[in-house]
């Protein structure tokens, strides 16, 4: 996540705004669909295993973890290269990657007179397809619920679900006209811009994403080593039928 | 958490009264001087704060042996009744009354209110550190088992949410000097986020909130060491070792305690060896357990 950017880097970003292209904007609009398809992907599966036993959601569970996955590599991909520019300039304005710059361009069409909101958007939909990802890992183990597989889904979901409501509050402020973006990472707005602050707001968010990535990571080494058992509870005539999934509604212990 | 955890650092609290009420007794205290060591801390501060600073450090610089020597002996009172047993719930609660006044009237609360104030040279104030230790360290009714000491006397909650105003209100504090233009504002957004990391933990699962509190003692002694020059105790003039040392006996006070849970957790696997067992999924067989108390 870029830091607050200083008075001609605005400048700067509001003329990029003005002048995003038609393949900025397709590549805003795909992002922001792809966001959309895996929570709609999401909500269909966990609607789906409310169900009785379906051995396909199995698979299209995995099929959501995985493209989340490739989203989360991009996303972090853009976070590491901002620490290593910030590493060649420490006191310079936040960058961001030829291609982030573009999407956030893109993204900036919505209101081109908010000169950071494409920014913040961008980051904001990575940050969903992230928190998607780990949310199908939460749907993938919905019948094998003593997993460590599920656990480390858990906390990553809480972990990325915080990480979301800031984002959402850094977007929403500036959205709304906020001379600053509110949130955790700028202190709500309090603090004079600068190389500090920048500091602290890039760094701020690498570390939350390595943090979270990390926690994917692990949960994902667990679905591995419990993907046997995973599957089993998806197999109608498994000996893992039912085990570790939740009593239906009104049973009673026998 | 032992039953005596709790009793093991009250004494090491008591420990540092006796350390200030040393540092009290150094000749340096005695003078005029002293008095006026006090009233560099209202500049600064709004008038409200700043008047009663000031004036308080005239009467001391008025009469500087009689109210030294007093300050010495309260210090060396609140040491003595913390360490004994049946006087230790008022020695805290004096412990708290006198460190608020002196927060205010000798430091003018650690200076938060001047917007240059930096934990790196001992924000927001030891002193009041040291009522929040007497507050978290408040002897419970009964020494029943608690995920740390700290959340013995009012529970787990208010506990951890001192602690995150303690460290997030130390990260404000260090990031309002990261924002202004000066060397080193780099270093200073690194230390908040220390600050930040560390508030938070506390919150997550034992295994997590144990690395939490190692890295808060690690930054607590760092900034003894290297911002606080090991709180001047050998200059001459330091009224208490600053707030380095009792930042790590806060930590010391969150520890999390290996809990009943994973001892649970280790029946479990044990049980789950059985052949019974072996026929049920992996699953099953390593239930997660372990830190979610926590």
């Amino acid at each position: 996540m870029p830091g607050t950017p200083g008075i001609t880097s605005m400048q700067k970003m509001t003329a990029m705004a003005q002048a995003a292209s038609g393949w900025d904007t397709a590549g805003a609009v795909l992002l922001l669909l792809w966001a959309v398809a895996m929570w709609a992907a999401v909500a269909g599966l966990w609607f789906a295993g409310r169900g009785g036993v379906r051995p396909w959601l199995y698979r299209a569970s995995l099929t959501v973890i995985v493209v989340g996955v490739v989203g989360q590599i991009g996303h972090l991909t853009e976070h590491v290269a901002q620490v290593g520019y910030w590493f060649q300039h420490p006191n310079s304005a936040a960058w961001m990657t030829p291609w982030g710059t573009g999407l956030a361009r893109g993204f900036g069409r919505v209101d081109t007179t908010k000169p950071t909101l494409g920014m913040e958007i961008l980051h904001l939909t990575g940050n969903f397809i992230f928190l998607a990802g780990l949310a199908a890992v939460m749907v993938i183990t919905g019948r094998a619920r003593r997993t460590r597989s599920r656990f480390w889904g858990k906390m990553g979901v809480w972990m990325q679900g915080l990480h979301g409501l800031e984002h959402l509050s850094l977007t929403l402020s500036v959205w709304l006209g906020a001379r600053q973006a509110i949130g955790l990472s700028t202190w709500f707005g309090q603090l004079t811009p600068g190389p500090g602050l920048t500091t602290y707001r890039v760094w701020w968010h690498f570390i939350a994403n390595v943090i979270g990535s990390f926690i994917f990571g692990v949960a994902l080494y667990h679905l591995w080593r419990e993907r046997h058992d995973i599957r089993g509870s998806y197999d109608p005539a498994g000996p893992g039928t039912g085990i570790g999934a939740p009593e239906p509604l009104g049973a009673t212990a026998a | 958490m032992r039953p005596d955890a709790g009793r093991g650092l009250r004494l090491a609290l008591a420990a540092l009264w006796l350390a200030d009420a040393t540092l009290q007794c150094q000749p340096f205290m005695f003078t005029r001087a002293f008095g006026q060591t006090l009233a560099a801390s209202a500049p600064g501060n709004p008038r409200v704060v700043a008047g009663p600073v000031t004036w308080s450090a005239e009467i001391i610089g008025q009469h500087p042996a009689v109210t030294n020597a007093a300050f010495a002996t309260i210090q060396l009172l609140i040491a003595l009744g913390i360490a004994w047993r049946p006087a230790v719930k008022a020695a805290l609660a004096a412990s708290v009354a006198w460190s608020v006044a002196v927060w205010w009237l000798g430091e003018g609360l650690g200076g938060v209110l001047t917007g240059s104030a930096s934990p790196w040279t001992g924000a927001p104030g030891a002193v009041i550190l040291y009522a929040l230790l007497a507050v978290l360290l408040w002897p419970a009714g009964r020494d029943g088992p608690a995920p740390f000491a700290a959340a013995r006397p009012f529970g787990r909650l208010p506990a951890r949410l001192l602690w995150l105003a303690l460290w997030g209100g130390m990260a404000f504090l260090t990031l309002q000097t990261a924002s202004m233009a000066s060397p080193g504002q780099q270093g200073s957004a690194f230390l908040a986020l220390v600050f930040d990391l560390v508030a938070v933990g506390i919150f997550l699962p034992a295994p997590c909130a144990r690395i939490a509190v190692i890295l808060a003692a690690t930054a607590s002694a760092v900034i003894w060491v290297l911002g606080e020059n090991f709180g001047a105790i050998f200059t001459g003039t330091a009224t208490d070792p600053n707030s380095g040392l009792l930042l790590v006996l806060l930590a010391a006070a969150y520890w999390p305690a290996r809990n009943t849970v994973s001892v649970t957790a280790h029946s479990d696997r044990r049980v789950a060896g059985t052949a019974s067992a072996a026929a049920k999924p992996t699953f099953l067989r390593t239930p997660i357990a372990t830190g979610l108390a926590n």
